[in-house]
């Protein structure tokens, strides 16, 4: 094998540094936000909210997987945020339902008929 | 762990209470859901009684049960109580009656997690549980106007928790634990602290309505039913307004909390009261003073740790503003959602008339009554903790919300119209809120005595 390839492959294997997780987990709650504020779909904002709940799982297991004395912690905090996220769009999604039967339309910017 | 569930006795009630009514919603018997959820609610409550003074923790430290928490379930528990009972006229003979008593007990449960926080787990499924059961709630009569304001409600609600999750993620992160009690080591990194704080406040803040997290309080008000806005405007507020009270306790200083708290608590005031001055619709009106008041609450909540009667004037006003809040939205049910419906309302009703004024002028902070009280205590533990141009700008916000509350006393007493209905139970809901805000105001001497 090459010495150029076994190079390659040790550095793909060698174990990633804790920030490489945050940065990761930060730029998908970026991505996550950001279609949050723009989209103007309702499901397609629910969409990127789970974005962004993701990334805080992403966050959340490399921070358990850095501290050795959180035994565990993390990794069930993780998990409660992901029945947290299920919980959350089972009731997101029956309300869009719900507009959508009355105005014909999951669009946020025409769901507004009250204002002051 | 016997012990423990002996102190989780009032949250276990409450459980029982709602999955109780619902089988009994599934039995299609909701005459029956009604009187049991106001019992099983009335037991928590009476749960609670022996657990007072007691400072301990539950769950290897994850739950407190302590003055915030204890007084928490105190106030918010009988105040789910008559916002069912004002419910009931509301959703009485629609289809799924019964699932609106159980939700408001799981609501009121969510909040009493929040109050009673020790961990930051528990603040996150405490803004999970408080709010899922709000968005149904406000989407109950699935019209255009309520599926508006539950749909904002919502996507706001659903970011501003994913904002959150992820702040809080960097102080576990930062400190190892998600423990509040080990918050104190935040203070090494900087960074990590500031960041979760602004997370926290920005999910705290949008549970209490506080501005700028405020978008979708008046128009999930407006197009929930009265019953849900008052409930929304005492019970997930209080809760959340206690959580943030729990946190910052064992905040380090050096994070600057106070100063970011005293900061939303101005703009909430300032905003709150101009707000509603120009609002027509009462329901809106009430919305925007809510918001002002939970700017009142962070008063109280700034002063924690500088001051001895933060704890007290947090728990006294939390109290008086269950009552007059409630009652002021029980007379709006009454009377109807828009300013010209209260015209002549003192005339054609003159007992429910005068409840009113008494209710608005509570709000206001008008001794002797209750809110008065509240707000005095308030103020003290602020001066007392130094931070005097904050309790002047909320005495300054006071002389303005007297405007906004006049905008509905005045033409109460004008021309007479026609006089509303008044079924038994809404008065049944203003006539107790007008016991507690005038025997709060009358008896602060003994309340005070037993707050510590």
């Amino acid at each position: 094998m090459p010495p150029q390839v076994q190079q390659v492959l040790d550095t793909l294997n060698a174990e990633l540094p804790l920030e490489g997780y945050l940065v990761v987990g930060a730029i998908m709650f970026a991505i996550g936000a950001w279609g949050a504020l723009i989209r103007r779909n309702a499901v397609v904002v629910f969409m990127c909210v789970e974005l962004m709940i993701n990334a805080v799982n992403l966050t959340l297991v490399a921070f358990a997987d850095y501290l050795p004395g959180a035994r565990g912690l993390g990794q069930s905090y993780a998990v409660l945020v992901i029945a947290i996220a299920a919980a959350e769009v089972a009731v997101g999604l029956a309300i869009v339902l719900a507009v959508f039967r009355s105005r014909r339309t999951v669009n946020v910017d025409e769901i507004n008929s009250m204002k002051g | 762990m016997a012990r423990d569930l002996a102190l989780l006795a009032p949250e276990i009630a409450v459980v029982l209470t709602a999955v109780g009514a619902l089988l009994f919603e599934m039995l299609r018997l909701p005459k029956v859901a009604l009187p049991f959820t106001i019992v099983g609610l009335l037991v928590a409550t009476g749960l609670t009684v022996p657990l007072l003074g007691t400072e301990t923790t539950a769950f290897s430290g994850t739950f407190r049960i302590d003055a915030l928490g204890e007084w928490a379930k105190l106030v918010l528990l009988p105040a789910t109580i008559l916002s069912v009972v004002l419910a009931y006229p509301e959703v009485k003979n629609t289809e799924r009656e019964g699932t609106v008593y159980v939700l408001f007990s799981l609501t009121a449960l969510g909040a009493l997690v929040l109050a009673g926080a020790g961990d930051v787990m528990f603040l996150v499924l405490g803004v999970l549980l408080s709010s899922i059961g709000s968005f149904a709630l406000v989407a109950y009569p699935a019209d255009d106007r309520a599926t508006e304001g539950a749909m904002k409600f919502f996507v706001f609600g659903s970011v501003t928790l994913a904002v959150m999750v992820f702040g809080l993620t960097y102080w576990f992160g930062a400190t190892g634990s998600t423990l509040l009690s080990d918050l104190g080591r935040l203070g090494a990194v900087p960074l990590a602290a500031a960041f979760g704080l602004v997370a926290v406040l920005v999910g705290l803040g949008y549970k209490a309505s506080l501005v700028p997290f405020h978008f979708w309080a008046p128009d999930a008000y407006e197009g929930a039913p009265v019953s849900v806005a008052a409930f929304l405007s005492i019970v997930p507020k209080v809760g959340a307004v206690f959580a943030i009270a729990q946190l910052s306790r064992d905040l380090p200083a050096e994070t600057g909390w106070p100063l970011a708290v005293a900061a939303l608590a101005v703009l909430s005031m300032t905003y709150g009261n101009l707000a509603a001055l120009v609002q027509e619709n009462v329901v809106r009106l009430l919305a925007y003073s809510s918001i002002a008041q939970s700017g009142y609450f962070l008063l109280g909540v700034v002063a924690l740790g500088e001051s001895g009667l933060a704890v007290r004037s947090l728990v006294v006003f939390a109290a008086a503003y269950a009552a007059m809040n409630l009652g002021a939205f029980a007379i709006v049910l009454l009377a109807g959602r828009t300013l010209r419906d209260f015209a002549g309302l003192g005339r054609s009703r003159p007992a429910a008339g005068a409840a009113m004024v008494v209710f608005l002028i509570s709000l206001v902070g008008i001794p002797p009554l209750g809110g008065f009280v509240g707000k005095l205590l308030l103020f003290g533990a602020a001066i007392d903790a130094g931070f005097i141009w904050l309790a002047v700008v909320g005495i300054l916000n006071s002389v303005v919300s007297l405007a906004v509350y006049l905008r509905i006393v005045v033409p109460m007493y004008g021309q007479a119209k026609e006089k509303p209905d008044s079924p038994v139970p809404v008065a049944a809901v203003w006539v107790t809120a007008l016991t507690f805000t005038l025997g709060i105001g009358l008896a602060a001497q003994v309340l005070l005595g037993q707050v510590t």
